[in-house]
């Protein structure tokens, strides 16, 4: 009884966490782009525009809810749903702080805390592609929600290949689907960065594609076909969308601190709870603001351009990286 | 456990073929349009090298991946004949695909994959093995016999062998699935022990079994109710690969089948040879009189494909080992006999239309003598007219099915050949006394195709009149 | 508990696929099964077989369900709208599925299953992706590696047989 109820606690305590930093994302990326472009960014609600969130939350709150004749009804209700229900899924197994070790055994801090903590991941990051695609589907023919739909399937399914060929690698080397375990097989070693630098490479790359964003963001690209895949949505479900994406950031960086940055372990004052979760959240919040920097500063790939990349560069480097690894270990070379 | 060089050594030939496949797969792709020939060249040495490997470890006796394969005798002899056939289809292909305008490297690596599979299929006791062998290689059929995908034909005859060949398989891995089930294991060693001591529910549930994956390797033998789709997918493929697939598959099951029922189905051999006369003799019977009908070379040889693979069912259903090893013995000496035949169709055969009427071999005997001759000594090879291979290899099974006492069945046996001697005679009278026709057809001159031609014809004579050395080494070719 | 989690699985599973077959248009048939997929996954993670769930939901509601909204996107959408949802042929589906029914609950009365204790046999510390690994790279090595080449053939032949002739595409 005791592990539901203590689920339930971390479960709320997630969707808060989880909440509250989506709110405040909106207003660091506005922020940073705004300084990004020489401008100020919001400034007015709250200590340097703090509050413009919640005031933009509440306002979309009241917006008039539009749903288009056309449309299917229940898939147009249920494609936001599925897009923010699996981006949270696909957070419950990451621990966001390091376990403690406590009498009757080790607290961990993720809602679940399972051994195939990876392949959670996986397969919840692959299913909320279909929010995306239903979206486009439910939105009655409209053609920008389509096109936006059909190549965010693409994307995902070309790129998630490579998100796990890439950290197939530190999990060859850490034996292990378990985030927990991965950081601890780095203990011992270096991070694997070190070790893997075209893995870390190839998952930087793909992480931009799998969470749609700048350089990547082909399925909402404004210029070219508006917001894509959420055009025909208004007011609160139209917000679910950016929610879900910066949920996808917000799991996307931790697993690439967990799997090649050592997570919460560091290059000094590491050991302990308090060290450890300043250094995991500090790597965290780089990555985050790596989203939002590319945001500012790159242009958008071509569609050919992103499959190329995909299919002709980074699959072959990934498999050829796997076949590294794996004679590394075999062979027992001494960085391994 | 730890896999040796051992293990390696028992996959030696299969691991050439495939190295070769990968190679010509990556080497393809930087190949200009002219020069793609060079595809056929590596595909050929990768042969070569096979045949090579195989035939120096001919007597070698190994299990390895944990008893996932193993290479013995019977698997090498029926690699050597599997080589064989690549090796004179691969020369057959050279100018073919330059004429089809198909120079792809697909092409070869399919063919190479399918080899590798077959070899997997021919050297293994383990059921789960055999199934994906049996897939691997039914794939890379389907899409040999669908290459020529501008003419309707091909594509047709392709889709009707892919619709029916994974029929074939479901009830393949439903007959696995029952043995495993049955006997919680797919080896075959363990299935023998298992049924040995069986009740009479596990043996009749066997039998059930028996006859599911006889429905699949039946398939693939074109065994009488499982035939239709031999003739049009004959016709269809692309000659040379009609030639391979008329013969290395059907090696590789028949060495699969005996396997398994030997080894596997062994405590049962009273039942499985009762089912396997009426499927003799209903396959011979069935080949040799629908082949009466026919106008087309091609098919004529589909049917008659049909009606060997009858002839070679009854070595089975002898069930002792001259049975097995005449089975051996004949379908070393079909190569020869049936890749020339399937040679000689490619010769006269057009790029325009199929031209492989058998009207189209008018007066070839006088025009291209040479030609006429080999193609004479194919036909009565195929009838069984001494001294020829197929006199030798038809007596040996027919005596085999004489001494388990099956009269019956080897007088079936004799009248069929004399049945199919109607139409390969007819073959040779249109080639020698039906007179020249109006408008005599170009034919296909192509000087590899004409090597293959006389070394088929050279094989045939030696084999006819010299077996001896041949049929020792096929009749001790099943030691299991 | 172990009973309530399983039988609030089997009703997503065997709704979903109710649903799917059911279903009036074809978008919701596949998120329908979608649903059946996931909850097959949750019977998996019950087995004691959680890598296995976890392919299930990468493999088939992650890539096959893609693929085949993917296609359904790519067709004419009125098309799909106006498909009969059953084929004349219903009804021998209808008998083999009574038929297998019928023979499952058999086998679930003779056999009493204890669920809190199915698949442990098949695990290594509670988990079965250990077990998964020795299985098919141990054991069954040899025909593992032959499955590779079945897909790369049926790749290969794939692409060879639909690519357009470059000839016909200029």
């Amino acid at each position: 009884m005791m592990i539901v109820i203590w689920g339930l606690v971390k479960f709320v305590a997630l969707m808060l966490i989880v909440s509250v930093y989506v709110l405040f994302m909106t207003w660091f990326d506005r922020k940073v782009l705004a300084r990004m472009q020489n401008r100020i960014g919001p400034q007015l609600v709250g200590f340097h525009g703090l509050l413009q969130p919640l005031a933009d939350t509440i306002k979309s709150f009241w917006k008039e809810d539009i749903i288009p004749t056309r449309s299917y009804r229940v898939m147009f209700w249920l494609a936001p749903i599925i897009t923010i229900t699996t981006a949270f899924a696909a957070a419950f197994v990451v621990p966001f702080a390091p376990p403690i070790k406590t009498a009757s055994g080790v607290f961990h801090f993720s809602v679940a805390h399972i051994n195939e903590a990876m392949l959670f991941v996986f397969a919840f990051l692959g299913l909320s592609s279909f929010g995306v695609l239903y979206a486009g589907i439910a939105s009655g023919g409209s053609k920008y929600p389509f096109i936006g739909a059909q190549r965010e399937g693409a994307q995902m399914v070309s790129y998630e290949i490579i998100l796990a060929l890439s950290l197939l690698n530190p999990i060859l080397m850490s034996q292990s689907l378990n985030f927990e375990q991965i950081v601890a097989a780095q203990t011992h070693h270096l991070w694997f960065v070190f070790y893997q630098p075209v893995a870390f490479l190839t998952f930087l790359i793909s992480m931009f594609a799998v969470s749609a964003k700048v350089p990547f963001d082909l399925p909402e690209a404004e210029s070219e076909i508006c917001c894509g895949h959420f055009v025909e949505y208004s007011g609160l479900k139209m917000g679910l969308y950016p929610f879900a994406q910066y949920v996808v950031v917000l799991v996307m960086s931790a697993i690439m601190v967990l799997a090649f940055l050592g997570g919460w372990t560091g290059p000094f004052w590491s050991g302990g709870f308090i060290p450890g979760l300043i250094w995991y959240w500090i790597k965290i919040a780089f990555f985050i603001f790596l989203f939002t920097w590319a945001w500012g500063t790159f242009p958008r790939y071509r569609y050919d351009q992103l499959m190329d990349i995909g299919w002709k560069v980074l699959l072959p480097i990934s498999v050829l990286n796997i076949f590294w690894t794996g004679f590394a270990l075999t062979a027992g070379l001494p960085f391994f | 456990m730890l896999y040796t060089m051992k293990d390696l050594a028992a996959i030696m030939p299969e691991l050439i073929v495939a190295v070769f496949a990968f190679a010509i797969l990556l080497i393809d792709l930087w190949l200009p349009k002219k020069s793609k020939g060079l595809n056929g060249v590596l595909a050929l040495l990768g042969v070569v090298i096979a045949f090579g490997v195989t035939a120096s470890m001919y007597s070698k006796n190994i299990s390895a991946f944990n008893g996932m394969v193993v290479m013995d005798k019977a698997s090498n002899f029926v690699g050597i004949i599997m080589l064989l056939t690549a090796f004179a289809s691969i020369i057959l292909s050279f100018d073919f695909i330059k004429r089809e305008e198909l120079e792809a490297g697909e092409y070869y690596e399919v063919l190479l994959f399918s080899i590798v599979a077959m070899q997997a299929l021919a050297s293994t006791y383990n059921l789960i093995t055999m199934f994906v062998a049996v897939e691997t290689l039914s794939i890379g059929m389907y899409i040999l016999t669908g290459f020529l995908k501008n003419k309707n034909e091909s594509v047709e005859g392709a889709m009707k062998y892919y619709i029916l060949g994974s029929f074939a398989s479901s009830f393949l891995v439903l007959g696995i699935g029952l043995i495993y089930g049955l006997f919680g294991s797919a080896d075959l060693n363990i299935v023998k022990a298992g049924l040995a001591h069986a009740d009479s529910l596990h043996k009749w549930a066997s039998i059930l079994a028996f006859l599911f994956i006889f429905v699949g390797f039946g398939f693939k033998i074109a065994a009488f109710p499982f035939h239709s789709w031999t003739p049009d997918v004959y016709a269809a493929a692309p000659t040379p690969m009609s030639a391979f697939m008329s013969i290395a598959p059907k090696a590789a099951a028949f060495l699969a089948l005996l396997r398994f029922l030997i080894v596997g189905m062994g405590p049962i051999e009273v039942e499985w040879t009762k089912i396997l006369w009426v499927v003799a003799v209903f396959t011979m019977t069935f080949g040799n009189t629908v082949a009466l009908f026919q106008k087309d070379l091609k098919r004529l040889l589909g049917y008659s494909s049909i009606a060997h693979a009858g002839y070679m069912l009854v070595g089975i259903t002898a069930a002792n080992y001259l049975g097995y090893g005449s089975v051996m013995f004949y379908l070393f000496g079909y190569l020869f006999m049936n890749l020339g035949a399937f040679a000689i169709a490619e010769f006269i055969s057009t790029k325009e239309d199929r031209g492989t009427e058998i009207a189209n071999l008018k007066g070839m005997g006088y025009r291209y003598p040479l030609m006429g001759a080999a193609m004479l000594l194919f036909m009565f090879c195929l009838a069984g007219v001494p001294p020829t291979v197929g006199f030798v290899g038809k007596y040996y099974l027919f005596s085999a099915a004489v001494k388990s006492h099956l009269y019956y069945l080897a007088v079936i046996g004799v009248v069929n050949s004399a049945i199919s001697a109607y139409f390969y005679l007819n073959v040779i009278v249109t080639m020698y006394m039906k007179g020249e026709p109006e408008d005599a057809k170009p034919v296909f001159n192509s000087v590899p195709l004409k090597v293959v031609v006389m070394l088929g014809a050279l094989g045939v004579m030696y084999i006819g009149i010299f077996p001896s050395t041949f049929l020792d080494i096929a009749i001790h070719s099943i030691g299991f | 508990m172990v009973a309530i989690m399983f039988f609030i699985l089997s009703l997503i599973t065997i709704g979903g696929a109710l649903g799917t077959v059911i279903a009036r248009n074809a978008y919701s048939s596949a998120l329908w099964m979608i649903t059946s997929f996931l909850g097959v996954s949750g019977l998996f993670v019950m087995l004691n077989a959680p890598f296995i769930a976890m392919l299930q939901i990468i493999v088939y509601a992650g890539a096959i369900a893609v693929l085949i909204l993917f296609v359904m996107m790519l067709m004419d959408r009125r098309v799909l709208e106006n498909k009969d949802r059953f084929n004349p042929q219903y009804l021998w589906g209808a008998i083999f599925g009574a038929g297998l029914l019928a023979d499952l609950l058999a086998l679930a009365l003779k056999f009493k299953i204890d669920i809190s204790q199915a698949g442990k046999n098949l695990t290594i510390n509670g988990s079965n992706t250990k077990m998964v690994g020795d299985v098919l790279f141990k054991h069954y090595l040899f025909p593992f590696e032959m499955v590779a080449i079945v897909l790369l053939v049926a790749l290969v032949g794939a692409i060879v047989l639909s690519k357009d002739d470059e000839k016909e595409a200029r």
